[in-house]
C-alpha cells in the first residue's frame, strides 16, 4: 500500500511529465518554429499575413467579399462563392455525413450480428488506414473508373455508366473508404457496451424496437458517433494528396495550397493557411469535447446476445445484406483490384512483379530501398510507436476524465496532431531536427529510427486517447470508491478495475494507432532522408514507374503484413482475456 | 575529411537506438554539420547505417557526395546511380556517394535558408526553373552553386546547344527528355477519331474528357507543360486556352505517378508524359498503339537536366573530375539508355533499337533562364487560382 501511494504521487506526474516532454520536443516545438512564420513580418509580430488570407476571395469566398463590402451578402445571395476554405470544409462535411452513413450500419453488424471471420473482420476494420493515397488511387480507378468494376458491371447489365471519377462524390467515397471502417470500429466499441436490460426494461415497458433503439440505444452511441465524426472531419479537411489524385487540382482542398505555397518557398502564406487550418480544427474539436464531457455511457455488465448473420430471410437480414453488398464493392473491390493488379501484366496473370521485389532484395545497392528492409523497418516503427502512443493515449484519457481547471483546453491541445498539418509537421521536422538547432554552440540534429517513433507515436496517440475517453467516463463510480475505501490505490484502481473495462476502446485505439505508424509517409520519409530507415510507403512510392505493378505488388506486401499484424494484435489483447 | 572521420567514430559510440542522432560544435569554422548524420554506401546493410559513414574507412580515398532526384538512383525500371558509381569508382580513387533527399532541390535551398551547410559537393539534376528558383531564393547572398571552367570538360564542345539553360555556365547538361503527349490509339480509334494534330484539338469535342495532366505543383512534367503552353499562347492567353481545356474535361491530377497510372487503367486517351514513353513499353511487351507519341503542332518542350558544384564544396578538383567523366560519349550514351532520356551530346553513340523508340519533334521548345527569371511563380499562382476556381 506505501508503494502503491508513492506510484500515486510520483509515478502518474512522473509519467505526465515524460508524456508532455516528447510532445514538447517532437511536436509543439518543430511546429512551433515553423508557424511562428503566419505572425511573424519581417521580424515583428504581426497578423498581417493572416489577415491577407482572411481578406482573399480566393480562400475566403464571400467571407472575404462581404468583409469588404457586405451589400454583396444581399447581391449575390444565394450563390455564395465558397473559396478554397469552404470548398474544403463543403468536401469535408459531405465525407462526414457519407462516412456515418457507412459507418454506422457496419458498427451495428459487427457489434450484434455473428459470422465466420468476425474478429478477424473486425481487426481488419484499420487497414484502410495504412493504404497510401497511391493505393487507393490505383484501386479506385479500378473499381470506380470508365473501365473499373463497378462500370463494366453496369454495362454488363445493359445500365448506364457512372462517371464518377475526378468528381465530388468520388472524392466523398475515397474519404469515406478510409474513414467510415474508423467510425464503425468506434461505434461497435460502444455497441458491445450497452447493456441488454436497458434495452430489455425498455421493450417491458411497452417500448417499440424503434422507440427502445431510438431512446434507449442512441444516446449510448452518439458519443462514439460523434467521436468518430469529427475525426473523419479533421481528417477529411486536411486531406491532400488522394483529392487531387482522385478528383484533381479544380477540387483542391486548403492543404493542396499549404504544400503547393511550401514548393514555392512562399512560407508565409503556407503557414498562415496553416494556422487557419489548425486554429478551425481545434475550435471543432473544443466544442465537441465540451459535449463530449456531459455524456456519460454505462458499460455493459451483460451485452445483448448476437444474431446469426445467416439464416433465414427476414427484412433486417435483407437490409443486413445489402449494406454488406455495399460495404464489400467501397472497401474489398478496391483491395481486390489492387491484388489483381500486382498479378496482372500485358500478358495476363504474371509474377514477375513479385519477383522483382525478390531480385530487389537481393540486388539493390546499398542506396536503393529493399523490401525487407522496409517491411522490417514499419514493423519496428509501429511496435515502438505501440509502446509510446498506447501509455501515452491511456494517461491523456485519464487526465481528460479527471476534474480539474482548464482540462478541455489540456484536452483540445492533446487533439492537435490531428489538427496541424501535415506538411508543416514535415517542414518543423525537416528543420528542427534534420537541419538540427543550435543549443549553447552545439548543433543538435536528429533523425533515423528514435525521431520516426517518437514522430509516429505522436500522430498515434489521440486515437488511444479518443477511444478510451468515452469508455473510461461511463464507468461507474461506485466501483471506483468501493475499491479506494478497501484500501486500493489510485493507480491500482486503475490498472486493476479501470483498464480492464476499457480494453475494447484501447484495443481499438491501438490497431489505428499501428496503422498510422504504418501508413504514414510525410514525416517518415524526411526523417529516413538518406539513411535505411525507410518503410513500406516510402517503398511503394519509390517502385511507382511506367507498370503498375511494381507498386502495386509492394503495395499488397504492405496489406498483407499489416493484416497480420492486426489479426494478432486483437488476439493479443484478447489471449489476455481483455477482448470482447 | 575530418568531418566524415568525426561521424564514424560518433556514430560507432552511439550506436544502438541513438543511431541518427549527433551533437557537433558549431564554432569549428561552421562547415562541419552533417545533414542528418545519415549517410549511406553502398554495401553498408540495411539498419545499420545511419550516424555512420562507410567505405572511407582507408581515410585515404576521398568521397564526392553528389545530390540527385529520386529515380535517378533508384527506379523500378532502370536507374543509371549504381552503374556511374561504379564506373566512376572504377577509374578514379574516389569513393562516390548518391544523396537523394525527399524534395530533391529544395532540401538543399531550405537548408541554406536556415543556415545549415549543405554538405554535399554537386547537384545532378537541375532544370532550368530550379535553377531559377534557387538563385532567387538566395538573391543578395551567396549563390547556391558555383561555375567550372568549361575548358577542363573535354567534351564540352559537343554539348547540343539547344540544351544549354544556364547564362553564367554554372549548370552543365547532361542530359534531356521531351516533353510529350502519350496517346492510346486503340481508344481513340473506338472514338473514330485520329491523334490531335494542334494544341487547339486538344479543346475540341473529339477529345472530350481526353488528356490528364499531373499537375505543375507538384510535378516538374506538369510545370513545363504549363510552360509550353505559355509559349504558344503567350503570356496573356494561356490562361483562356486552360480554361478551354478544363472545360472539354482535362483533369489535373496530382502527380505524374498518379496521371500515368489512371492513363494506364484507361481512364482518358492521352497523358502529358516524356517521348522517351516507347522505351519502356518495349521493355514490358506492351501494346504499342497504347503508347503512340504526339507533339501538338510538332513542337516537344525540352526538359533539361544539368549538374553544378555546390558553392563551397572542398572537392572542387573531383567534382570537375566527374562532370568531365560524366560527359564522356560513352558513359553519356550509357546515362541515356539507363535513365531513358536522351544524351546532351552529340558525340553519343546510342543502339539503333534504342533510338528507334525515342521521338523527338520537328520543333523544340523550351523556357531558357532569363525566360524564366521572375516569372515561375506569378505564373503557376495565376493559373492555380483559375483551375482550382474552376
Amino acid at each position: 500500500m506505501r508503494t502503491g501511494r508513492l506510484v500515486d504521487r510520483v509515478g502518474v506526474p512522473l509519467f505526465a511529465v515524460a508524456t508532455l516532454a516528447i510532445l514538447a520536443v517532437t511536436f509543439f516545438y518543430p511546429v512551433g518554429i515553423v508557424l511562428v512564420e503566419a505572425v511573424v513580418v519581417d521580424g515583428r509580430l504581426s497578423p498581417a499575413t493572416i489577415l491577407d488570407i482572411v481578406r482573399s476571395e480566393f480562400f475566403f469566398g464571400i467571407v472575404a467579399a462581404a468583409l469588404d463590402d457586405p451589400g454583396v451578402l444581399v447581391d449575390s445571395f444565394p450563390d455564395y462563392p465558397l473559396g478554397l476554405f469552404g470548398f474544403t470544409a463543403y468536401q469535408a462535411l459531405l465525407s462526414t455525413i457519407a462516412s456515418v452513413l457507412l459507418g454506422v450500419p457496419g458498427a451495428y453488424v459487427l457489434a450484434r450480428f455473428e459470422f465466420p471471420g468476425r474478429r478477424t473482420v473486425r481487426s481488419l476494420t484499420a487497414l484502410p488506414f495504412v493504404m497510401p493515397s497511391i493505393m487507393v488511387a490505383i484501386g479506385f480507378v479500378a473499381t470506380f473508373g470508365d473501365n473499373g468494376v463497378l462500370n463494366d458491371a453496369l454495362r454488363a447489365l445493359g445500365l448506364p455508366t457512372l462517371d464518377l471519377l475526378y468528381t465530388l462524390q468520388i472524392i466523398v467515397l475515397a474519404h469515406a473508404f478510409y474513414d467510415a471502417p474508423l467510425i464503425a470500429r468506434i461505434t461497435a466499441a460502444a455497441w458491445e457496451g450497452v447493456d441488454a436490460s436497458v434495452t430489455e426494461t425498455a421493450r417491458s415497458l411497452g417500448a417499440s424496437p424503434l422507440r427502445a433503439f431510438r431512446d434507449v440505444i442512441v444516446p449510448q452511441l452518439l458519443p462514439a458517433i460523434l467521436t468518430g465524426a469529427l475525426l473523419t472531419f479533421i481528417f477529411s479537411f486536411m486531406s491532400f494528396a488522394i483529392v487531387l489524385a482522385l478528383g484533381g487540382l479544380e477540387l483542391a482542398t486548403v492543404e493542396v495550397w499549404v504544400y503547393h505555397r511550401v514548393n514555392q518557398l512562399d512560407y508565409a502564406t503556407a503557414t498562415g493557411l496553416a494556422t487557419l487550418e489548425m486554429m478551425f480544427s481545434l475550435a471543432l474539436t473544443y466544442g465537441y469535447l465540451r459535449y463530449e464531457a456531459r455524456q456519460r455511457a454505462s458499460s455493459a455488465t451483460r451485452p445483448a446476445p448476437r444474431r446469426d448473420l445467416f439464416g433465414s430471410v427476414t427484412p433486417t437480414r435483407l437490409a443486413v445484406w445489402a449494406y454488406c453488398g455495399i460495404a464489400a464493392l467501397i472497401f474489398v473491390v478496391p483491395i481486390a483490384s489492387m491484388l489483381l493488379a500486382s498479378v496482372t501484366g500485358p500478358n495476363g496473370f504474371t509474377l514477375e512483379n513479385y519477383a522483382f521485389l525478390v531480385e530487389r532484395q537481393a540486388d539493390a545497392y546499398g542506396f536503393q530501398v529493399k523490401p525487407l528492409t522496409a517491411i522490417t523497418n514499419s514493423l519496428v516503427y509501429g511496435v515502438g510507436s505501440l509502446a509510446i502512443a498506447v501509455p501515452m493515449g491511456v494517461l491523456l484519457a485519464v487526465i481528460s476524465t479527471r476534474e480539474f481547471t482548464g482540462r478541455k483546453l489540456v484536452d483540445t491541445l492533446a487533439m492537435a496532431p490531428f489538427a496541424v498539418s501535415g506538411v508543416v509537421v514535415g517542414l518543423g521536422l525537416l528543420r528542427g531536427f534534420v537541419f538540427g538547432t543550435e543549443v549553447f554552440g552545439y548543433r543538435i540534429t536528429i533523425a533515423g529510427p528514435i525521431a520516426i517513433i517518437a514522430a509516429h507515436a505522436v500522430g498515434a496517440y489521440p486515437f488511444v486517447t479518443r477511444n478510451v475517453v468515452p469508455a473510461l467516463a461511463g464507468i461507474d463510480g461506485t466501483i471506483v470508491e468501493s475499491a479506494r475505501s478497501l484500501g486500493a490505490s489510485r493507480t491500482r484502481v486503475l490498472l486493476d478495475i479501470e483498464l480492464p473495462l476499457v480494453i475494447p476502446g484501447v484495443l481499438a485505439g491501438a490497431a489505428f494507432a499501428f496503422a498510422i505508424s504504418i501508413g504514414e509517409f510525410d514525416s517518415t520519409v524526411i526523417l529516413a532522408t538518406g539513411g535505411s530507415g525507410y518503410t513500406m510507403p516510402v517503398a511503394i512510392e519509390r517502385f511507382i514507374g511506367r507498370r503498375l505493378g511494381p507498386a502495386t505488388a509492394m503495395g499488397c506486401v504492405l496489406l498483407a503484413v499489416t493484416a497480420i499484424s492486426f489479426v494478432v494484435i486483437d488476439r493479443l489483447g484478447e489471449g489476455r482475456g481483455l477482448g470482447g | 575529411m575530418d568531418r566524415r572521420r568525426f561521424l564514424t567514430t560518433a556514430g560507432a559510440g552511439a550506436a544502438g537506438l541513438l543511431t541518427g542522432c549527433s551533437v557537433e560544435s558549431t564554432d569549428s569554422g561552421g562547415t562541419d554539420t552533417d545533414a542528418a548524420g545519415t549517410t549511406t554506401d553502398s554495401g553498408t546493410d540495411s539498419g545499420t547505417a545511419e550516424g555512420t559513414v562507410t567505405g572511407t574507412a582507408s581515410g585515404e580515398q576521398p568521397t564526392l557526395r553528389v545530390g540527385t532526384y529520386g529515380s535517378f538512383v533508384d527506379a523500378p525500371s532502370t536507374s543509371p546511380g549504381g552503374w556511374l558509381k561504379e564506373q566512376f569508382e572504377s577509374e578514379f580513387d574516389a569513393t562516390l556517394e548518391w544523396f537523394a533527399p525527399d524534395g530533391g532541390m529544395n532540401y538543399f535551398l531550405q537548408r541554406r535558408q536556415q543556415g545549415v551547410t549543405i554538405d554535399t559537393d554537386l547537384y545532378l539534376g537541375l532544370t532550368p526553373e530550379t535553377l531559377v528558383q534557387a538563385d532567387t531564393a538566395t538573391e543578395g547572398g551567396d549563390p547556391l552553386f558555383t561555375s567550372v571552367d568549361s575548358g577542363a570538360l573535354s567534351n564540352a564542345n559537343n554539348i547540343v546547344d539547344d540544351y544549354r539553360f544556364d547564362p553564367q555556365e554554372r549548370a552543365i547538361p547532361f542530359g534531356a527528355s521531351y516533353i510529350s503527349l502519350v496517346i492510346n490509339q486503340n481508344t481513340l480509334d473506338e472514338r473514330g477519331v485520329s491523334q490531335p494534330e494542334t494544341f487547339d484539338d486538344l479543346t475540341t469535342s473529339d477529345y472530350e474528357d481526353g488528356l490528364l495532366v499531373p499537375n505543375p505543383q507538384n510535378s516538374e512534367t506538369g510545370l513545363e507543360f504549363m510552360f509550353w503552353t505559355i509559349d504558344h499562347f503567350g503570356e496573356d492567353g494561356y490562361l483562356d486556352y486552360w480554361s478551354d481545356l478544363v472545360a472539354n474535361g482535362t483533369e489535373i491530377v496530382q502527380d505524374w505517378g498518379s496521371a500515368y497510372a489512371a492513363y494506364s487503367e484507361g481512364e482518358a486517351p492521352m497523358v502529358v508524359s516524356y517521348s522517351t514513353d516507347q522505351v519502356y513499353a518495349d521493355q514490358s511487351g506492351a501494346d504499342m498503339a497504347e503508347h503512340q507519341i504526339g507533339f501538338p503542332n510538332g513542337e516537344g518542350y525540352a526538359y533539361l537536366e544539368g549538374m553544378a558544384p555546390f558553392a563551397g564544396t572542398d572537392r572542387s578538383e573531383l567534382a570537375v573530375e566527374f562532370m568531365n567523366f560524366v560527359l564522356r560519349p560513352e558513359i553519356q550514351a550509357e546515362i541515356a539508355q539507363r535513365n531513358v532520356a536522351l544524351p546532351a551530346v552529340d558525340n553519343a553513340d546510342l543502339p539503333a533499337d534504342f533510338d528507334d523508340l525515342v521521338y523527338e519533334p520537328d520543333e523544340i521548345v523550351n523556357f531558357g533562364y532569363d525566360d524564366l527569371l521572375g516569372n515561375v511563380d506569378g505564373w503557376l499562382e495565376e493559373w492555380s487560382q483559375q483551375i482550382a476556381s474552376q
